[in-house]
């Protein structure tokens, strides 16, 4: 096994920017996630690195050798395929020997390396059978195998659950996990699903119209997204994201926006909001970390109930705050009438301000509150 | 429900009355060649006609397919030739189509679109437009009165649904096998020749089957560019043999039936083939 490196890499086709400016280090043994919504450039990404695309500028790197030039067959990867690309006419047996064949590896070798990868994967009864004998699943387990069965130097995954129904992914999910931690092996998995990349990997690279955006551990995607775009993507429901004005009464900061909403903001959040540029902010805030209340709360916001959704372990409940529509949750057998008033807080440990027309996270400096020098400032 | 399953049973019927129909089209007069080819002469003329001749006799075959005299000698020259062209034509035809068909489907280059459509445009003309250019392109290259100008011809006639056909084929084969073929350690060309080729067996056969009874049938272009006797083809053999013996039916019949059963005998060894081919490959899109 061995890391992965890439440089800069860049893929464009005529104008078109597919892949701009890429710089990722996956680390030997580690298992990345690629996630982003379709068109995003993380499947043309991972068919970089796999050869299967020329690249147009950077450099890739597999271990300590740059891998670009090489042909695919050269390069020692493993690829699983969404549609598992298993080799129809081909008997399982012949579908997991068919790299150790192209690597003219001996018979005996051969015999006894698939016998082993088709134990692992408990797919020793399947040998005999053609893909389309079999079911998804094990599709899915022999197109694992055929990756696995050369000890490749790296894996290289194409949303290879998206294929299978809700509960067989679930169950692959842990599989794939599971493959990882006991081969230590190093993969980078490409998916659209924010939920399969958080649940498995070790750290996640988002990517957005060809730009990477963030790459973090799944913790810090989800508690710290460096701009909206991410905010949104990672975690569902989505992050409630609310436009507004930053605004400053005797030295108090707070929101004020769309339908008259007004959101104190304490120091922290107030000193990051008034490091925006445009005076303007874009507030982020998880489903979880609304607090809500059906009686007056003095500070609190006033919205409107829209819908309650009783999932079992949580209740969503939209609502509307000025013209925008959240979805807050709270406990299961929270129940509220639509269109009754309702009380809302921000958790303010939990606020995330981005600057709004960067759309950027916006940071703690450190700095001095500035409110009384401006204030200062305004008094002269 | 007793009606609805009436309903469904006279459609079963219209169906089979339909199919009846089809086969009573194309089988009967297979049926008529072969039961004039074994009457003799006189029986064949007889007035009413009948189905099953009295004195049935092979005679026309056991002449035709002996060497030993000059009218077998004569046939079977035709059919060898028939044989060597078709054959000639469908190996290149197939040669030629498969790396094309894969091209056009799998790789964009510039002028991908006009150059498809361009093959296609062959097949907006009728044949026999084409008659006096190609005669003249032929006559420049001094090929007039050989078999390659008629291989030569095939091809440029056959080619383009070949590769339709076959592109049709390619087009419906995931292209992440070849991915991972390459990935798994196989050449651009391994990964074809290991993978894909095999995939396309039904579509290689359709196109070869195709080929060779456009060789096999094809009768304006090798009546014009044919003139020696010892160089023609069956179809323009089959005339010949007609104007020599104007009054031998049976004779004529038999040399028609035999040309028939090579035909036959390709579609039936190879029909499962050659239904998927135009079922899979070059329909369902």
């Amino acid at each position: 096994m061995a890391g992965v490196i890439l440089r800069e890499v860049t893929k464009t086709y005529g104008d078109v920017v597919a892949v701009d400016r890429v710089s990722l280090e996956v680390d030997d043994g580690e298992f990345v996630a690629l996630v982003g919504p379709s068109g995003c450039g993380k499947t043309t990404t991972l068919n970089l690195i796999a050869g299967l695309i020329d690249i147009t500028a950077g450099e890739i790197l597999l271990g300590d050798r740059a891998i670009n030039d090489l042909d695919p067959k050269d390069r020692d990867l493993a690829m699983v395929f969404q549609n598992y690309a298993l080799y129809p006419n081909k008997t399982v047996f012949e579908n997991l020997a068919f790299p150790l064949r192209m690597r003219k590896v001996a018979k005996s070798v051969l015999d006894a390396q698939v016998k082993r990868t088709a134990n692992v994967l408990s797919i020793e009864h399947l040998l005999d059978r053609h893909p389309r004998q079999l079911s998804g699943g094990q599709q899915q387990r022999v197109a694992l195998g055929r990756a696995l069965v050369r000890s490749p130097q790296a894996f290289l995954m194409d949303e290879p659950l998206s294929n299978l129904d809700a509960k067989l992914r679930v169950q692959m999910r842990a599989e794939l996990k599971r493959f990882h931690q006991e081969l230590n092996a190093t993969v980078i998995y490409v998916t659209h699903d924010q939920l399969e990349a958080v649940t498995m990997a070790d750290r996640i690279a988002v990517m957005h119209l060809g730009v990477l955006q963030q790459y973090a551990t799944p913790d810090e995607i989800y508690n710290r997204p460096l701009n909206t775009f991410v905010a949104g993507f990672i975690g569902s429901p989505a992050m409630n994201l609310l436009r507004g004005q930053v605004t400053t009464q005797d030295s108090q900061v707070a929101v004020a926006g769309d339908g008259g909403w007004l959101m104190p903001l304490e120091d922290a959040p107030g000193r990051r909001a008034l490091s925006s540029s445009t005076g303007q902010v874009i507030a982020g805030v998880r489903h979880g970390h609304i607090r809500m209340s059906l009686e007056p709360q003095a500070g609190w916001m006033e919205g409107r109930v829209y819908t309650v959704e009783p999932t079992g372990d949580l209740t969503y409940i939209h609502l509307k705050l000025g013209n925008h529509l959240l979805v807050a949750s709270n406990h299961a057998d929270f129940r509220a009438a639509p269109d009754a008033p309702i009380w809302i807080m921000f958790d303010q440990d939990h606020l995330h301000l981005f600057d709004a027309e960067t759309e950027q996270l916006l940071e703690d400096a450190g700095m001095p509150l500035r409110v009384s020098a401006r204030r200062e400032a305004a008094a002269v | 429900m007793a009606t609805s399953r009436r309903g469904i049973n006279l459609l079963g019927l219209a169906r089979w009355l339909f199919l009846a129909f089809l086969l009573a089209f194309t089988a009967l007069p297979m049926v008529w060649m072969f039961s004039t080819s074994i009457k003799t002469e006189f029986a064949a003329i007889q007035q009413p006609p009948v189905w099953i001749p009295a004195e049935p006799t092979f005679d026309q075959y056991t002449t035709l397919l002996s060497p030993a005299n000059p009218t077998g000698r004569q046939f079977l020259g035709y059919l060898k030739n028939s044989v060597w062209v078709s054959t000639a034509t469908t190996i290149l035809g197939v040669l030629i189509a498969v790396p094309a068909a894969y091209a056009f489907s799998r790789f964009s280059f510039p002028g991908r679109e006009p150059l498809f459509f361009s093959v296609l445009v062959r097949n907006m003309f009728p044949v026999v437009v084409f008659l006096i250019p190609l005669f003249i392109l032929m006559k420049f290259f001094g090929l007039v009165d050989t078999h390659l100008s008629l291989i030569l011809t095939y091809l440029t006639f056959g080619l383009p649904l070949s590769i339709w056909l076959l592109k049709g084929f390619y087009d419906n084969i995931p292209p992440e096998l070849e991915r991972a073929a390459r990935i798994d350690g196989a050449t651009r060309f391994q990964a074809f020749w290991k993978i894909i080729l095999p995939l396309s067996t039904p579509g290689l056969v359709a196109t070869a089957i195709y080929a060779f009874i456009q060789g096999w049938n094809e009768y304006v272009y090798a009546r014009t560019f044919i003139n020696s006797q010892n160089l023609m083809t069956m179809p323009v053999g089959l005339e010949k043999f007609f104007t020599e013996y104007a009054s031998n039916w049976p004779g004529l019949m038999a040399a028609s039936f035999i040309m028939s059963v090579p035909v036959v005998v390709l579609f039936l060894v190879l029909q499962r083939h050659f239904v998927r081919a135009l079922t899979e490959g070059a329909v369902k899109h």
